[in-house]
């Protein structure tokens, strides 16, 4: 089974499922995957036990759906794309979204990093530009890798370095001001709610729902002691009002949610 | 076996602990407690030492720190990068037969099927761009550009013959880290993160600092190629935030951030209650680390609250990026237990073909730059106990031609071509003979005749010292396993104590 991976888990699943796709599928692709799609196998719930994960920590008999996080890219892409910021344009040159200030220094090198305007700040991940020696900082962060070697899979990390890029990176706070903006004129609880319910497709429990509830109130109080902090708010060119900076607050709460940043 | 019983009851009640919700703001030593229990469970193994504890389990924290599989020699390393190749013929290696030699045209002999960076056609010899004295009780040469580096001269083991098959900067960086000139590897401080995590939870392992500039090769140089991206080296920048997005947004007060992250934290406990996935239970120890590297970072990164004498010392000027600063901060985060330190310093690259490249004007100033806070670290070090416990590591990426180079067929000021064949590293403190000379060149410099290392010879000496036996230090890649010394390297034992 090539030579980059270890032996496969279940032979004889591969080899029915290889029998099939030759003979009752007629070699049609989109069978094949359909019927991969609708096996129970595959529609497992991702709920593990302490049981199962004690016998397969890494879930290689499949006793259990995957959870695994979001790639660079699409963590990017679906933080701008909640908060309605995303670009639907298709090809065309790569695009400079925002990035810090001195990342692309070069000795003998002029180049510089011109960051796009319009809509192309908000591109897809995948049109961002490509500078080898000097990746993107936040897709490196999130293991995107650097292109410097072909990666047969990315290694998904956990880092303390990945926190600071969800909860301070000026594209996330950018998205998550677009966000609170789209719910400001909802009741406070209803907006929570559904920008939750936006960001992670499903309804909000009781209980989470409680804490972000907690959280805005603490928000809205600390603003409404200290309004100085809305003049300049999330490095917004102007100043902001305290119901749509605290829902701002939950808003970048959400974006880093475990259940925001994976999928499963 | 009582102890192991212990042990793992102690884990039990931390897991009780954490799953009764006690919040991690009200009980902060929380994770760090599960994560010191988790490198000393691993450090209690009685497994074989050949299989190593970094394949065990470190999914709660991918850099918890890991006993290295022998007994090592030193916990941190600082890596003195001077960037440019700066020339051994005006710093150690002393030759008064070039001196005979100077501007008289070099003997074809030496040209024969030789390939340089620019010499071209027949140049001149060029003698030593400086005096040498016999310093120290060991009575080593040192050129009078490094009046202050004679003061700790006898605690360094010199290399004189080291060799590289690279003679361009950014192919010869990479291999001088990553053990390949070709990209795509993981970087010596990398794979030493990989292998024993950070003793200090608070900041990075692997910490790079430059001054002056990028190195040619770019950041794939600190890069961990295809280590998890954990362990690549973590830029502290002395301009902006010294971590990207390190800073609290603007409106966010520390108080407000502390509710933010307790909500985070709180919401993604549940969602650990429910799947039952360890991996949430990282992102919980990951955000607690943000949060505390939040506050050590810029503490750390901060040398104006260091007494006079000690930035008189070093010569640092706060709020500037030099290369005294980074020595003063190299040390600060040794003192933190940040495992590899890797400073780099641009601008050794003395061709003489502008002033800023010439041995009698540019050089000279990276030599006044460096002279002083080389020194003052080597010393600071050792009167803080620590040099016995740190491995510095000086060099540049290769060495610098005997002859004059003639860019374009012009004689300029003073300088000299790349080469590989022949230039100078030391090493100073744990586990270090102090005072070794190893290796010898030939009459001019030009190639090494006794004691030649090559740089996997330095790399796996390195490692060696971190207490690792490079042969075994391996990652599964591709289908084989990868090491950073390649199929090549021996451990150097004439300059180990």
């Amino acid at each position: 089974m090539g030579t980059m991976a270890d032996t496969p888990s279940h032979p004889a699943l591969l080899d029915w499922l290889a029998y099939e796709f030759m003979h009752s599928m007629n070699w049609n692709i989109k069978k094949l995957i359909k019927n991969i799609l609708m096996s129970a196998t595959y529609r497992q719930s991702s709920v593990v036990s302490k049981t199962k994960l004690a016998f397969d920590p890494n879930n290689l008999f499949y006793a259990r759906g995957p959870r695994l996080r979001l790639t660079a890219e699409e963590i990017r892409d679906q933080a701008l794309s909640i908060s309605g910021l995303l670009s639907d344009k298709m090809f065309g040159p790569p695009v400079m979204p925002p990035q810090p200030e001195g990342i692309w220094e070069h000795v003998y090198l002029g180049n510089k990093w011109k960051t796009s305007e319009g809509e192309d700040r908000y591109r897809r991940g995948i049109y961002t530009y490509l500078k080898r020696t000097s990746p993107y900082p936040s897709m490196i962060t999130f293991d995107a890798g650097s292109r410097e070697v072909c990666l047969v899979r990315r290694s998904p990390t956990n880092t303390p370095l990945q926190a600071l890029v969800t909860m301070n990176d000026p594209v996330y706070l950018e998205a998550a001001m677009k966000l609170a903006i789209a719910h400001q004129d909802q009741e406070g609880k209803t907006a929570i709610l559904e920008m939750y319910q936006k960001a992670t497709l499903r309804k909000v429990d009781e209980e989470k729902l409680n804490d972000l509830i907690l959280l805005y109130e603490e928000a809205k109080l600390n603003f409404e002691n200290d309004p100085d902090q809305l003049v300049n708010f999330f490095g917004m060119d102007h100043p902001t009002n305290i119901k749509t900076a605290s829902l701002a607050i939950i808003a970048n709460a959400i974006m880093n949610l475990d259940e925001f940043l994976t999928h499963g | 076996m009582d102890n192991i019983k212990k042990l793992l009851e102690e884990r039990r009640v931390v897991e009780a602990k954490f799953n009764s919700r006690r919040h991690f703001i009200k009980d902060c030593s929380l994770g760090l407690g599960g994560l010191a229990l988790g490198s000393f469970l691993n450090s209690c193994s009685t497994d074989n030492p050949a299989t190593p504890a970094y394949t065990k389990d470190r999914s709660l924290n991918p850099m918890a720190s890991m006993p290295a599989p022998y007994l090592p020699k030193v916990k941190s390393v600082i890596y003195l990068h001077m960037v440019g190749a700066p020339s051994q013929l005006e710093l150690f290696d002393f030759k008064p037969e070039l001196k005979k030699l100077h501007n008289k045209p070099c003997p074809p002999s030496l040209l024969d099927s030789k390939k340089f960076a620019f010499i071209q056609g027949v140049p001149n010899m060029l003698g030593p761009q400086a005096t040498f004295k016999r310093e120290g009780e060991t009575g080593n040469w040192v050129s009078n550009h490094l009046p202050h580096f004679k003061k700790v001269i006898d605690e360094v083991a010199f290399l004189k013959a080291v060799h590289t098959d690279q003679f361009n900067h950014g192919p010869a960086q990479m291999l001088m880290h990553t053990g390949s000139p070709r990209n795509g590897r993981p970087s010596i401080g990398s794979w030493v993160t990989y292998g024993l995590g950070s003793v200090n939870n608070n900041l990075p392992g692997f910490v790079v600092l430059t001054s002056g500039g990028t190195p040619d090769a770019g950041k794939s140089v600190w890069g961990s190629g295809f280590l998890p991206s954990v362990y690549q080296g973590v830029q502290c920048r002395s301009k902006g935030d010294p971590v990207l997005y390190l800073k609290d947004p603007k409106g966010v007060s520390r108080n407000l951030k502390k509710k933010v992250l307790a909500s985070i934290n709180e919401i993604n406990l549940k969602e650990y209650q429910k799947f039952g996935d360890p991996e949430v239970l990282t992102r919980i120890n990951q955000y607690e680390m943000a949060y505390r590297m939040q506050v050590s970072v810029p503490k750390v990164m901060d040398i104006d609250k260091e007494p006079d004498t000690i930035k008189e010392m070093y010569g640092v000027k706060p709020g500037k990026e030099s290369f005294a600063n980074n020595c003063l901060l190299a040390r600060k985060m040794v003192e933190q237990g940040v495992r590899f330190v890797q400073l780099y310093d641009w601008g050794w690259d003395s061709h003489g073909s502008s002033p800023t490249e010439a041995l009698d004007s540019g050089f000279l100033k990276k030599c006044k730059e460096t002279d002083r806070p080389i020194a003052a670290l080597i010393l600071d070090l050792k009167q803080r106990g620590l040099l016995d416990e740190t491995l510095i590591v000086w060099g540049g990426e290769f060495g610098r031609t005997p002859m004059w180079e003639n860019r374009l067929g012009i004689q300029n000021s003073p300088g000299r071509d790349h080469q590989g064949d022949a230039f100078t590293m030391w090493m100073a403190g744990g586990g270090i003979k102090k005072g070794a000379v190893h290796g010898k060149t030939d009459e001019i410099g030009y190639s090494g005749i006794e004691g030649r290392v090559s740089v996997y010879d330095i790399q796996a000496t390195i490692l060696h010292l971190l207490g690792f036996n490079h042969e075994q230090f391996t990652y599964q890649f591709q289908g084989r396993p990868f090491r950073l010394t390649d199929v090549e390297g021996h451990v150097i034992n004439e300059i180990l104590a």
